[in-house]
């Protein structure tokens, strides 16, 4: 508004500037996103995070070894043992090809990084992409200011940092941008009705599908804005220019990526896409035909059109339904049902249920991982709403949706937190925009007034330096809109403003003291909201989860246990030897330890990890049999009793007795539990006391303090004392954090006393000796 | 005008190469060369004879399933009336607009003989037939998008020359067909 009352020159050198500012705050934004991440290498080391980063780096590591076609031909016989996975068909190649492209282009340059380096810094390099992307999407939405705004609330926002910390190497990390500038080609494609950012638009859905099973989101999210237009009469060329090729290139594209293939027609998340494109050429041929036709014509051929589409619809729904019946998934694949419905999970797969991240979240969660954004999002609804376009109806729709995907899931928080940024962005950038205008229209009276000159001195200073960067802002708002339904608005606008500029201004004009005050109170509430990101960057979401830190009287406190266990594997036992553990440590084991696996975190066998579980909730000689059967010959299992570390096997032990007992109904949960209770102390159930995990947990415990205090569960265990028969103790680390046990052979036949004195007095030395080395408790 | 239907024509070639690619559906190849003769044919027709016969040419294509329909459903005056004002509404537009309806046409009615051929013999290289249903179906709706664009009639892209959206044009069909190629196996 401020530009339209200036002089022309005037006006395009502070556009300028404005430009060259917003540029420099764009690479200040980026450098933000990038340096927060580094918490974890700076505190910790450059090391990859947690489990399904291992995997990714170790496919990652064979793609730059062996080369694309290998990769996609990949057979790996050392994890699932004895069936193998077939790596290249069953993995989004998105996160690995980029990383991998990256590692050979740096190559290339004569810069010699290890993939390992590489892929730690991937996720901090593609979240200040992602800042970048969602300046992109808000600067289509509502302009530059709101743009700023938003990619410097995404740079840091703590629920996106908790995935894309330095060495957090999952493909959420490049999901996240991807998805952010889909959605930007996709707005922009609807403001401008080029196909030039179609196509762009369904390329970058290509590397959305390459990187993320949450690709079905957009594909969804995007046929249903295209409804709500049609519904809401905003049906325009554009946005059939914008919908129509995605749907065919993306369909294309999609099954192009080998774990989608087909899915991209076969299955039913994938149908409301079709369904939309066949509504959207209803519609289009409906407008089409009013175009050309004069209204009484066209009341004429409604009728008819209006029945044939009917007629259409129901052919086309008619077969959609046969389609979903005879479909191979029958309809929606687990984790899509769980996502519509949020207690499908628990009562049907245990194996979803189990995943911590897979479960609802808490209300605190919500405000540790948006912060004060929760609180800005209505404003930002209701800004979207003010001047309606196609694209803030986007928007809407988005923070819609996935603020019910994050209610169902924690893991889909992450979804929400572009859309909240965005919101967040447009009602911070509304706010400061009205309350510096109302200050920049009361400065003038103010100087002309004597005596409350000196009183608000100070409080000018502040304003005035807000006032620049919001006149900035201002301007260069609302300049791109080529669109020319836009264009009319904001003529429009234009026009109201000089018919009647004292009405206009004093609509929005508030009072002085009020503005500036408010706009301290915003900026109060924005530093808050970046102290907590820095917090949360610091403290909360850097842990790599390997190496585990605890501050304590005595001071810091690393447990390294982890890599010592997997090293001690990888040195001490042959390159062919089976090693079973429970699923959530298979990514590890063969990238670090290089050994075979029976289960790992990529959970597509429900049998094969049930046959694990039964085994771990066994007494001694069916699971010996069973692991036997499986020729396994080490066992891993994690132990936090000693130091207090909670996400050991015993806590995940129910899970193994119900993802078991789901395949195999000999186990059965009630016979572990006491009085529905899980307890393992001296009120613990037979069962449960002679089951494999708690020997194979507690094996010795007792000899650390001689109580067996367990410091997870808070008691002292419930039988102590006690040897195994068909398992050995080859290695516990340090902290007992991580225990191998190996697996007896089988015994001889003979049973001659003498022998058995024998054997034994030969094994006692060696083996005491280990213990005794072991025995040593870091405690005391 | 002549370098628009050559492009036209090139890019129709392409998608019937590709489609050709595969053994297997040998028999959609055929189809598809007897409809890529007769759609030369009656471009060609159509060039020269433009001015004179519009309605004769187009009104098979575009008018004479709804005729039927409305037959059936409304009375016959108004029927008659309404296909009345079609006809001439659609005579009154551009000839460059008309190339771009004979083209979707066309396409459409491959797709339609594909997806015929599929339901007869079943749809066993499931790739090929979904390549080459999405193929057609993909030229359609980008010339639907480029007969939108070069419409002068659309208030909205009044500021875009029609060579950027022909060149805009082109690069969707070179990126679609990329992708069918390579989907094909």
């Amino acid at each position: 508004m401020a530009a339209s009352s200036e002089t022309k020159g005037e006006g395009t050198l502070r556009k300028a500037f404005g430009g060259v500012l917003g540029f420099f705050i764009l690479l200040l934004i980026g450098a933000l996103a990038f340096s927060i991440r580094l918490f974890s290498v700076i505190k910790y080391e450059s090391v990859i995070h947690e489990f399904d980063p291992y995997f990714n780096y170790r496919v990652t590591q064979f793609l730059t070894k062996n080369g694309i076609y290998d990769f996609w031909n990949w057979f790996d016989d050392r994890t699932w043992y004895p069936l193998g996975r077939v790596i290249g068909g069953t993995v989004y190649p998105g996160l690995t090809l980029t990383a991998g492209s990256i590692w050979w282009l740096l190559n290339n340059l004569n810069i010699p990084l290890s993939v390992e380096t590489v892929c730690v810094f991937t996720a901090p390099i593609f979240s200040a992409n992602a800042s970048w992307a969602t300046y992109l999407l808000t600067k289509e939405v509502k302009g530059t200011g709101a743009g700023l705004t938003a990619a410097a609330l995404l740079a840091m926002v703590p629920s996106y940092i908790s995935r894309s910390v330095a060495g957090s190497y999952d493909n959420e990390a490049v999901a996240i941008f991807a998805l952010i500038f889909t959605f930007y080609l996709y707005t922009k494609t609807l403001n401008t009705g080029s196909l030039f950012y179609a196509t762009l638009n369904a390329l970058s859905y290509f590397y959305m599908v390459c990187s993320w099973g949450g690709y079905t989101f957009i594909i969804n999210l995007i046929p249903m804005h295209v409804l709500l237009c049609i519904v809401t009469g905003r049906y325009s060329p554009r946005l059939y220019i914008a919908y129509a090729p995605l749907v065919v290139l993306g369909t294309l594209l999609a099954s192009l990526v080998p774990v989608v293939g087909f899915n991209a027609v076969m299955t039913s998340e994938h149908f409301a896409s079709f369904l939309v494109f066949i509504i959207l050429h209803v519609v289009a041929l409906v407008y089409y035909i009013k175009g050309i036709l004069s209204p009484k014509m066209f009341k004429v051929a409604m009728t008819l059109v209006v029945t044939v589409g009917i007629a259409v619809c129901c052919a086309v729904l008619a077969i959609l339904i046969a389609l979903v019946a005879s479909s191979p998934t029958k309809g929606w694949s687990g984790r899509s049902l769980s996502l519509l419905d949020p207690t499908y999970a628990s009562k049907y797969i245990p194996i979803i249920a189990s995943v911590s991240e897979h479960q609802p979240p808490t209300w605190p969660s919500y405000f540790m991982d948006i912060n004060v954004l929760a609180f800005l999002v209505p404003a930002g609804i209701v800004a979207c709403f003010l001047p309606v376009s196609d694209a803030s109806l986007f928007m809407v729709l988005y923070i819609t949706t996935s603020v019910y995907f994050s209610g169902v899931m924690v893991r889909l928080m992450l979804v929400l937190a572009p859309a909240a940024c965005i919101m967040s962005g447009i009602a911070l950038s509304e706010a400061f925009d009205v309350f510096t205008r109302s200050i920049k229209l009361q400065l003038p009276k103010l100087f002309e007034s004597p005596g409350s000159g000196d009183i608000d001195s100070t409080q000018d200073e502040v304003v005035k330096v807000d006032n620049k960067a919001a006149t900035d802002k201002s301007e260069t708002a609302p300049k791109e809109r080529p669109s020319k339904k836009n264009r009319k608005k904001e003529k429009e606008i234009v026009e109201t403003t000089i018919k009647k500029p004292p009405k206009a201004k004093r609509l929005l004009v508030l009072p002085l003291e009020a503005s500036a005050v408010a706009i301290l109170l915003l900026i109060i509430l924005g530093a808050f909201y970046v102290v907590h990101c820095v917090w949360a960057a610091a403290e909360a979401y850097s842990a790599p989860s390997i190496v585990l830190t605890s501050h304590s009287h005595d001071g810091l406190h690393v447990f390294d246990d982890f890599r010592e266990a997997y090293a001690w594997l990888r040195h001490n036992t042959d390159v062919d030897d089976k090693v079973a553990s429970w699923w959530d440590y298979g990514y590890q084991t063969t990238a670090m330890a290089n050994r075979t696996v029976i289960v790992d975190n990529n959970t597509w066998n429900n049998t094969h990890i049930a046959t694990v579980g039964t085994a771990m909730s066994s007494p001694e000689k069916p699971a010996w049999e069973i692991f036997n059967s499986l020729d396994v010959k080490y066992v891993l299992v994690v132990f936090g009793g000693l130091v207090g570390y909670p996400s050991d096997d015993i806590n995940k032990f129910l899970w193994m007795v119900r993802i078991g007992g789901g395949v195999f109904p000999h186990i059965r949960e009630p016979d572990y539990l006491r009085d529905g209770q899980y307890r393992i102390d001296a009120q613990a159930t037979p069962t449960m006391l002679n089951c494999l995990m708690y020997k194979l947990s507690y094996y010795r415990f007792v000899e650390t303090d001689g109580k067996g205090f367990d410091r997870v569960r808070r008691t002292e265990i419930g039988k102590k004392h006690f040897k195994l028969t068909h398992f050995e103790e080859v290695f516990t680390t340090h902290h007992w954090m991580v225990r191998i046990y190996k697996l007896k052979p089988p015994k001889n036949r003979i049973r001659g006393k003498l022998k058995k004195s024998k054997t034994n007095s030969k094994t006692n030395p060696s083996n005491s000796k280990r213990h005794s080395n072991l025995r040593k408790n870091p405690w005391q | 005008m002549i370098v628009n239907i050559v492009q036209l024509t090139n890019q129709f070639s392409s998608s019937v190469l590709d489609i050709s690619c595969e053994p297997q559906v040998f028999v959609n190849f055929f189809a598809t060369t007897f409809f890529i003769s007769s759609f030369y044919v009656s471009v060609i027709f159509f060039s020269y004879f433009s001015e004179n016969c519009q309605c004769v040419l187009f009104s098979p294509f575009s008018d004479s399933g709804k005729q039927e329909l409305i037959m059936a459903k409304s009375n016959a005056s108004d029927a008659q009336a309404l296909v009345r004002s079609l006809r001439s509404a659609y005579a009154a537009t551009p000839t460059n607009l008309k190339i771009i309806d004979l083209y979707v046409v066309f396409a459409i009615a491959t797709a339609i003989i594909q997806v015929v051929y599929m339901g007869i013999v079943g749809s066993f290289p499931f790739n090929s037939f979904l390549s080459g249903v999405l193929s057609c179906v993909g030229t359609a709706v980008l010339a639907v998008c480029l007969r939108i664009q070069v419409n002068k009639e659309n208030k909205e892209f009044k500021d875009l020359p029609p060579e950027r959206a022909f060149a805009d044009f082109v690069l969707c069909n070179l990126v679609l067909h990329l992708v069918i190629m390579n989907f094909l196996g």
